[in-house]
């Protein structure tokens, strides 16, 4: 079944297998479906995800085809001291879709994002040319196609560096905050550490606006190999309607922040990629499915903005668990790459009437703030705010007119107008 | 300990390659045959080669082997040089008759080629210590049905000559395994609409052989439930059997 990973995708979309199959038609790759909007999904679909050889590795450089998983890299590698730069929440997105939307992680503040550690892109143009671009190498290709949301041509092949580790495991700390602006000092008192992000309760009100946990970790030394578990649990069908109200969102979120605050060693997919032990996850949203809602808002009006945001929020009683902040540190300069200074906040919402309006709501404020969107969350963002966000817009645009790349085509890509 | 080795007759079958996959994830150095000579790979194959080469760090050598057209030779050399401790092979041939193979190839890829390769395995090369016979045999030898009944023989005698070597190997320590997939999903049941619930994917069936070798299983269906249902069809009595469109 091909849909997004918001489960709500209403519109036909024909898949197919080859690259020659879809020559002359607008499309989009589609990797293995992690993307919760709209930015991999489109009138003609190419599936890429069966393209995951890995071609050679030479000390902690891999190549690989690009519809490889990280949890392939993960799986073959971890255990032998080697392991992504940079793994967003899931490990579940091909090499492909990492580059496309250049994903960040926990360690954004210090290290950049995916594309940050990528040293070179083989990509295949709608015209059949195919092309080598790096920071180097074609230059103004490498710029558009990481974080350009497939919208370049079809990445083939990546080079990417991968990190040493000194054994898989991760040293967390955790640390308890009350209020909103405690969360964003305490990114601040530990702005030293390798990954931090925080969890942040979205119903909480009053006094406890902005209560969170902040969890810290670093790569522990001397604290041995383990291989990696597959998914144990799974959520076996789609929930009903009932099942997520405000009352057991409210007490989740009780319970998790009474319990969850753990110091000490942790393996890696326990910190990095918690939600991937329960397979299909997002069938909790029940048959609707969900819209997860991110944007970065610069640091100089996070505490304000954030405080605006999250109370609108709060009042509407839409929020649900698994609201995710985290400081961002400089974006780099791909023309349509997510990341910039600021703080982000990332949460999702289950599909249900009046959301798209009360999403409206926020897009404005969080424009107001000088803030931008996630492509790669997003469903449903008007095409005049998303414009704000992005100064490189226009260049993106002039870039894909000047290669002729407009046979590159999503449902996001037409409402945008990318 | 030197390094076990994992041997896969039909390296291109998605079942034999997932299962390539786990036991080089385990370590294992991995055998794959094609009916091609190696040097004579298609790109296809070599980047299946390689891709477990640097996946795995492990060594992957490709032999030949034809199912339809081997000799005794064929075989002797297709163990030739394996001077290692412990072996394991899997057969992961299997072929349909129908549109693309007739009758008589289908009894000789799914049935006359593993026997020969077994029995040449079993008899000569015991010193070897085995660590498994693996044969992909299916459910559809648990009972003749209407629309498969070539394939389903096929398969009948295949597991029965599991069965009965299983049996005879018994005192010399070496285990046999036969594996009865179920539904698969791969290339060759693409676009085909299985039912999730008694459908395994290559790589879950990878996985119910490697945890079979570890725990000396003799029978392994992918998918527990189709035990059960197999238990079921099997106990149908003709009389209601016969007029069952299955």
């Amino acid at each position: 079944m091909i849909n997004n990973w918001g489960r709500n995708n209403t519109k036909n979309l024909t898949a197919f297998r080859k690259i020659e199959d879809v020559k002359g038609l607008h499309f989009i790759p589609y990797g293995n479906g992690r993307s919760y909007g709209d930015s991999a999904l489109g009138d003609n679909v190419l599936l890429t995800r069966k393209n995951n050889r890995f071609l050679s590795l030479n000390e902690d450089v891999l190549i690989v085809e690009a519809g490889a998983l990280l949890s392939e890299i993960i799986d073959a590698y971890a255990h032998k001291g080697l392991f992504p730069y940079v793994v967003p929440g899931t490990k579940l997105v091909t090499v492909g879709g990492a580059i496309a939307s250049d994903v960040h992680g926990k360690n954004h503040h210090k290290e950049g994002s995916f594309c940050d550690h990528v040293l070179s892109i083989k990509l295949a143009l709608p015209s059949g040319k195919l092309i080598t671009c790096s920071k180097e190498e074609n230059p103004d290709f490498f710029k558009a196609t990481c974080g350009g949301m497939g919208l370049t041509g079809v990445i083939t092949e990546a080079t990417l560096q991968l990190r040493k580790i000194p054994s898989t495991f991760i040293k967390q700390a955790s640390y308890k905050n009350s209020t909103l602006e405690e969360t964003l000092n305490s990114f601040e008192a530990h702005k030293e550490a390798t990954y931090s992000v925080a969890w942040i309760d979205c119903v909480a009100s009053g006094g406890s606006l902005g209560q969170s946990i902040l969890f810290t970790g670093e790569h522990a030394e001397h604290a041995g190999f383990e291989r990696s578990q597959k998914a144990k649990v799974s959520v076996p069908f789609e929930f009903p309607d009932f099942a997520l109200q405000k009352w057991s969102v409210s007490l989740f979120n009780k319970l998790y922040y009474a319990t969850a605050a753990k110091n000490g060693y942790v393996s890696l997919q326990s910190f990095f990629f918690p939600l991937d032990s329960v397979k299909d996850w997002n069938l909790i949203y029940g048959r609707h499915g969900f819209v997860q809602y991110q944007f970065v808002i610069p640091k100089e009006n996070a505490l304000e903005g954030l405080t605006t945001i999250m109370q609108k929020i709060s009042d509407s009683g839409r929020a649900s668990f698994l609201a995710v902040l985290k400081e961002f540190g400089k974006g780099n300069d791909n023309y349509l790459s997510f990341p910039m200074e600021g703080f982000t906040l990332a949460l999702d919402f289950k599909l249900s009437s009046g959301l798209y309006p009360f999403l409206k709501e926020l897009d404005k404020e969080v424009i107001k703030l000088g803030g931008r969107f996630y492509l790669t969350k997003d469903n449903c963002v008007s095409k005049e705010d998303f414009e704000k966000g992005y100064p490189e817009l226009g260049a993106f645009r002039a870039f894909r007119e000047k290669h002729q790349l407009q046979a590159m085509q999503s449902f996001q890509s037409e409402r945008l107008g990318l | 300990m030197s390094k076990q080795t994992f041997m896969v007759i039909g390296g291109s079958s998605d079942v034999g390659l997932a299962t390539a996959h786990r036991f080089a994830l385990e370590g294992y150095n991995i055998i794959l045959t094609f009916r091609e000579a190696p040097d004579q790979l298609s790109s296809d194959h070599e980047a299946l080669i390689n891709d477990l080469k640097v996946r795995y760090q492990v060594g992957v050598e490709a032999r030949c082997f034809d199912a339809l057209d081997y000799s005794g030779k064929t075989i002797v050399d297709l163990f030739h040089g394996l001077n290692l401790d412990r072996i394991t092979v899997l057969y992961a041939i299997g072929v349909m008759p129908g549109d693309t193979a007739t009758t008589n190839e289908a009894i000789a890829a799914n049935y006359s080629a593993p026997v020969a390769l077994f029995d040449y395995a079993s008899e000569h090369l015991e010193g070897l210590r085995f660590g498994a016979l693996i044969g992909i045999s299916s459910v559809a030898g648990d009972r003749g049905r209407g629309s498969n009944y070539h394939y389903g023989s096929t398969k009948a005698a295949f597991s029965t000559y599991l069965d009965g070597l299983r049996n005879h190997l018994h005192d010399k320590a070496i285990n046999v395994i036969t594996v009865k997939p179920g539904f698969i999903s791969t290339k060759m049941t693409d676009g085909l609409e299985l039912p999730e619930r008694l459908t395994a994917t290559a790589d879950e069936v990878a996985d119910a052989i490697y945890s079979g070798v570890q725990k000396g299983r003799g029978t392994i269906y992918a998918k527990k439930i189709w035990q059960p249902i197999m238990f079921i069809i099997r106990h149908i009595p003709d009389a209601v059997f016969k007029r069952l469109s299955i």
